[in-house]
């Protein structure tokens, strides 16, 4: 047996990483549950900015604030305010609370530390993988990681550095709506500047590979190989713009109809936009791992009338009517109303005995664990879908013990129940909190929500 | 994935094994191996005379494999015997049988490996500087793909940053025509504005790291399809700024009853908000007359347009077919979208060639009579160059442009959007000059360039966060020496600072520590080759430290923060070195001497004891490790899947005792390479502090260097070692060390890993660091004038 130290100094160090391509440990995966091979796994994570916060998440009579473990049904309960939206959703429900981050960054943002668990700045490379970068390796699609991100104005691609693939690679997020749509439906547009864009990038694509064919058979050997990794990825680019040709079909009768909100000035259409087209690009199943940032600290929710920064609001800012609160409430109870339409929509979807929603996990929290400023002793969370019955989030109230008492848990060991609930265990996702590491048993999943 | 990345280059010449040529095997079994597995003796049970060499059976081929590993770590011929093969008989054997092994899917790929940075070591040290072999050196024709350094320097600062800029209303009065509103319904207010500039773009092209090489750039790194997609997203906005201009995210607030603004102006709190975006830029104007061109741009008008693109992104005008290439078969390909989108696939296409992702040293120059070429003056610069920066050696000629913003706002705006937070684009560098004057074509050319180089004013000699590696003279031979010494980790190395607060000899030790002690051993290794004397010798042995973060002065409102004198004292930077900030003087820029017994050269850096160390514990195996294969030109075998490395834990036991359980035989033939040289550095604390007690009991430093022999140099090195000073004294002083370390210098600089062909230009190396009294610099000049550096077949 290997020993927790042993792990926590493997898991530091980086090492224990597996070299297989992405399609093999797929393939892998796949063999291993044969029972499951016909139904896919999806993930989406919502985050946002300036803290989910823990007051707000609790139902009626219970409280996370406990030196021992919470466990109750949601069943029969109120549920908190904001979300009510979901409430058509209560069964298969969990509010997650307790568990600490403290191995991360602290302050207004953790960074990639949100989905990594570790370490992380917005102006430094990453460290490691995220869990959306690492689901989007294993569970591959004509796009195997989709990010859109509620930006400012007329923004195109940010990195608001929250998602990785792995060490020094970052994942990009799309702002612009219309670009968005553009990469991902651009093969059904017929007309107008999407479609040119589309047609553009495709003559690029055409035009450089044939010129690297050219390049390449002009090399000694060991060159000409070189080069070959650099065309396969001209040809794996090529191939999915033939992959969406041939998705025609579905595409036309999933995709959201280009309207306004994507045009729109008021960065909340946007949001929206972003909801519907990660909506369609899973049940089109062009992809299975989607991030939605939903905002940053500079983002304004004027298109609801909160007119101050998040970051404001965070400082106490009012609008003039509401309280600062009362902005931040109203906040989150849009984000979660965006979440349970996308519910809506993936649950009138059949798929195998259920519905898609059935093997879809949407997992709703900030990437500043609890407040505006925070200090990551607690990152509360909202977890719809059960993955195909792989987590026991069925209508449940969970909240750890606190930071530092017996039985308490770390978003580590939340990340690392994803990968064992995804098919893909591993021992332990992202670091370690050496601050707790010799009192607390930090190493693998949450036993409790694995089915 | 990063096997995937690697070339499988080797892999085809590797599967025509020697299978051929069973005489050489039967040649190297009879003289080395069969007196003792042969029909007299049969050691072990085994007979080597008879072993079938059907790789088919898996019995037999399990005892191939056996074998292998056996000759490969020097287990087998026994150094012992005075019969040892030479480094190319071996090599070839152990090819023969990967060869077979491969050939039933279970080789290593021998040749293949021997390409990585980790496996360089594999060539045969006494050969290599037997002086025998006397091939002419070359470097095969290849492709480099670009270090994410050098593309940084080449994207991040035009193309790869978001801008942001905010706007205030109302407040309080500040001086100056500019800051009052001149129209619309705020006039008369003050405004004041700042504007925000934030580097934002994911790097194409990652590191590639391999904990034991530590080498980042190697021109065996291919470029794939993670590179591609990074590249086009980039390359696609790079088209946009160029073409319609950068996009900037404006937000306005004016001021409320309930606003409060404060000083900084990112963050606003209150007010009413409006954001809205505008474009801002300079477009070429050769750009801007094809995109206002009516119909079709003709082709005269489109040589102008590309040919700045090549300039700013290839260095280089387009041939005529190139020319030809690009208009017919892209421009017009896209004409039907418009001059804009078709002029923007041009640039996108640019941006994304090969040629823009590596370096191509083709070897363009004249062929001698050996069949080999050297590189072109065009190839050297970039190869100059980039041996010594990490940005381009040419400028982009100046170009006429035109403003796109144009808008009528108040003057305040019109300012920052158009004048300010313009990046501009460098001047052609000293390289280019000297090629343009003909001064760049011959060896004795190279040399002078190299010298005028090496000589330039030192700057930035204690580098810090602020102001980095980029800033310093020549930042390559600084990151060499991040690179082979792997100081610059310490900050990877996660540890519990959160209760080092409460314990005593650790309470220096906070978040940024790791990372200073980086910089404390960059003005070390600075400091010393700014003497350029003995340069090893003082890296190895030196008892100078500095403390970066400290400029010798005690401030008040510190020692009130860190809360009273003793705890100020107690938490000081120069507590890592066990200097007491109030026993001594020490000015910035200055070294600090130590006593001799407790710092011995950058192995005792807190940097390097830290960035190999563990959560917990000190590491010894890592520390030895690392001497055995940087210091001592050696290997040791991977890791075997089947060993599960656990030290138990004790809460009594010093870290030498809990080591004990490696003594094993099994551990030990691995481990007996390295636990020794890593456990002198037991005198030092997990967070590099010296200390002379480990759990109330004196510190035990011995070790003991050994498994010397075979190497033609270093024998003398063999022994017993009371402690640091002891080991690193009798290594800084060996001739094999000095290798080893040339061996290292030659990696970094070319980009891969020296073979037997490279002999010549090894030697020449050794001989010009000797003969200067350890320079560095005489070293990196051999280096750059030999036949390996410049001549490509």
């Amino acid at each position: 047996m290997l020993t927790r130290r042993s792990i926590l100094r493997g898991a530091s160090l980086g090492a224990g990483s597996v070299a297989l391509s992405p399609f093999l440990r797929h393939l892998e995966m796949l063999d291993h549950e044969p029972a499951h091979r016909q139904l896919p796994k999806r993930f989406v994570f919502v985050v946002k900015g300036s803290g989910l916060q823990g007051d707000f998440l609790e139902p009626d009579g219970l409280s996370r604030k406990s030196d021992a473990l919470v466990d109750a049904k949601l069943a029969g309960r109120t549920l908190p305010e904001s979300l009510v939206p979901l409430q058509a959703f209560r069964e298969r429900l969990t509010i997650l609370q307790g568990l600490s981050g403290k191995m991360c960054t602290i302050g207004h943002s953790s960074f990639y530390g949100a989905l990594g668990a570790y370490k992380a700045t917005g102006k430094t490379p990453p460290t490691g993988p995220t869990i959306d970068g690492h689901l989007s390796e294993r569970f591959p699609s004509v796009f195997n990681h989709i990010g859109l991100k509620m930006g400012a104005g007329g923004q195109g691609t940010a990195y608001p550095a929250i998602s990785a693939i792995g060490k020094n690679r970052q994942l990009p997020f799309q702002c612009n709506p219309e670009l968005a749509y553009m990469n991902l439906f651009g093969s059904i547009v017929d007309k107008g500047d999407i479609a040119k864009k589309y047609q553009r990038s495709g003559s690029v694509l055409d035009f450089m590979s044939a010129d690297i064919k050219k390049l390449r058979s002009r090399l000694p050997g060991p060159e000409k190989e070189k080069l070959e990794h650099y065309l396969n990825g001209f040809e794996t680019l090529k191939n999915r713009r033939r992959k969406l040709v041939a998705m025609q079909k579905q595409l036309k009768a999933n995709a959201p109809k280009l309207s306004d909100k994507y045009s729109s000035k008021v960065a909340t259409h946007h949001l929206d936009a972003h909801f519907d087209m990660a909506t369609a690009a899973l049940i089109t199943g062009i992809t299975n791992v989607v991030t939605l940032h939903c905002d940053d600290l500079q983002s304004s929710y004027a298109g609801l009338g909160i007119t101050p920064t998040v970051h404001s609001i965070g400082h106490g800012s009012s609008n003039g009517t509401e309280t600062a609160q009362q902005c931040r409430n109203r906040i989150r109870t849009f984000h979660v109303q965006l979440i349970a339409s996308m519910a809506e929509r993936l649950d009138s979807v059949p798929e195998g005995d259920g519905t898609m929603l059935d093997n879809t996990l949407i997992v709703y929290l900030s990437d500043n664990s609890n407040l505006h400023h925070s200090t990551a002793v607690e990152w509360p969370m909202v977890v719809l879908g059960n993955l195909g019955g792989k987590l026991k989030t069925n209508g449940r109230y969970l909240a750890y013990p606190r930071y530092g008492k017996r039985g308490h848990r770390t978003i580590g060991n939340w990340l690392t129940t994803l990968c064992h609930a995804a098919g893909v265990p591993q021992d332990h996702f992202g670091q370690p909190d050496l601050a707790l590491a010799k009192e607390i048993d930090q190493i693998g999943p949450l036993s409790e929500l694995l089915g | 994935m990063l096997v995937r990345l690697l070339l499988l280059v080797g892999a085809l010449a590797a599967l025509v094994p020697a299978q051929d040529e069973p005489n050489d095997v039967d040649a190297f079994l009879s003289r080395y191996c069969v007196r003792c597995h042969g029909p007299d003796k049969e050691k072990g049970g085994l007979r080597l005379d008879t072993l079938s060499r059907d790789f088919t059976d898996i019995h037999v081929s399990e005892q191939w494999r056996a074998i292998f590993y056996r000759v490969r770590f020097d287990e087998m011929p026994p150094q012992s015997t005075r019969r040892q093969p030479r480094g190319d008989a071996k090599q070839a054997l152990l090819e023969w049988i990967d060869g077979g092994l491969q050939a039933q899917g279970r080789g290593i790929h021998l040749r293949e490996k021997m390409r990585l940075p980790q496996y360089g070591n594999y060539v045969d040290h006494k050969m290599l500087f037997s002086g025998e072999v006397t091939d002419l050196p070359y470097t095969d024709a290849r492709l480099w793909r670009q270090r994410p350094a050098i593309y940084s320097a080449l994207w991040a600062r035009h193309y790869g940053q978001q801008h942001r800029y905010s706007v205030k209303i109302g407040g309080a009065f500040r001086r100056g025509d500019l800051h009052e509103v001149k129209r619309g319904p705020h006039r008369g207010k003050t405004i004041s504005a700042r504007y925000f500039v934030d580097e934002r773009y994911a790097n194409p092209f990652y590191e590639y790291v391999h904990h034991a090489s530590g080498i980042t750039d190697f021109a065996d790194i291919a470029a794939d399809q993670s590179s591609l997609e990074a590249l086009l997203t980039n390359a696609e906005k790079m088209a946009e700024i160029m073409t319609v201009g950068q996009s900037v995210a404006i937000m306005t607030e004016v001021k409320t009853k309930d606003s409060r603004h404060g000083n900084n102006h990112g963050m606003f709190v209150g007010g009413e908000v409006r954001n809205s975006t505008e474009r801002r830029g300079r477009i070429p104007r050769v750009f801007a007359a094809v995109m206002a061109h009516e119909s079709t741009a003709p082709r005269a008008m489109f040589a102008k347009a590309l040919d700045l693109g090549f300039q700013l992104f290839l260095r280089r005008t387009p041939e005529p077919e190139e020319l030809d290439h690009y208009y017919d078969d892209l421009f017009l390909k896209n004409a039907g979208l418009g001059n804009t989108m078709a002029l923007q696939a041009v640039l996108v296409a640019i941006a994304i060639s090969p040629e823009f992702v590596y370096r191509m040293e083709m070897g363009l120059g004249e062929k001698d009579a050996h069949g080999r070429r050297m590189l072109s003056p065009l190839e050297l610069v970039f190869a100059l160059q980039y041996s010594f920066a990490n940005t381009s050696p040419f400028g982009v000629d100046p170009f006429e442009a035109e403003d796109v913003f144009t808008k009528k706002v108040e003057p305040l705006i019109k300012k920052a959007l158009t004048k300010d937070h313009v990046a501009r684009y460098p001047r052609h560098g000293w390289l280019v000059k000297q090629m343009r004057a003909g001064k760049l074509e011959t060896r004795a050319d190279v040399e002078a360039a190299t010298r005028h180089l090496l000589a330039q004013k030192p700057r930035n000699l204690t580098p810090n966060h602020n102001r980095d590696i980029e800033s310093v003279t020549n930042p390559r031979i600084l990151q060499f020496f991040r690179e082979f010494f792997g100081y610059h980790k310490a900050k990877d190395v996660f540890k519990e600072v959160e209760n080092f607060k409460r314990v005593a000899d650790y309470q220096q030790f906070h978040n940024h520590t790791a990372t200073r002690f980086m910089y404390d051993t960059d003005a070390l290794v600075l400091h010393i080759l700014q003497e350029d004397r003995d340069v090893l010798y003082e890296l190895l042995t030196t008892n100078k430290v500095f403390v970066s973060y400290w400029n010798g002065q005690h401030d008040a409102r510190q020692i009130k923060r860190a809360g009273g004198r003793e705890r100020y004292r107690l938490a000081h930077d120069a507590q890592s070195y066990n200097v007491d900030p109030f026993e001594v003087s020490y000015k910035r820029g200055d070294a600090l001497e130590v006593p001799e017994e407790q710092r011995c050269g950058v192995l005792t850096q807190p940097s390097w004891l830290v960035a190999h160390s563990g959560n917990f514990d000190n590491d010894p195996v890592r520390r030895g490790k690392w001497i055995r294969e940087k210091l001592l030109a050696g290997y040791v075998m991977d890791l075997p899947i089947t060993v599960q490395a656990v030290i138990p834990d004790s809460d009594t036991m010093t870290l030498r005792e809990r080591f004990e359980v490696v003594h094993e035989e099994k551990c030990w033939q691995c481990h007996k390479k390295m636990n020794p040289l890593g456990m002198p550095f037991e005198a030092f604390n997990h967070v590099g502090r010296f200390r002379e007690l480990e759990r109330q009991k004196p510190v035990d430093t011995s070790g003991s260097i050994d498994y010397v022999s075979g190497y033609g140099v270093g024998e003398d090195l063999e022994g017993d070692v009371a402690n640091v000073r002891d080991m690193m004294e009798r290594l800084a002083r060996s001739p094999l060390v000095r290798q080893s370390f040339i061996r290292h210098v030659f990696r970094f600089w070319m980009g891969r890993n020296e073979s037997l062909r490279d002999s010549q230009t090894l030697l020449a190396m050794d001989k010009a660091y000797v003969s200067s009294g350890g320079s560095f610099k005489e070293l990196l000049v051999a280096l750059l004038t030999s036949d390996s550096f410049l001549y490509r077949k």
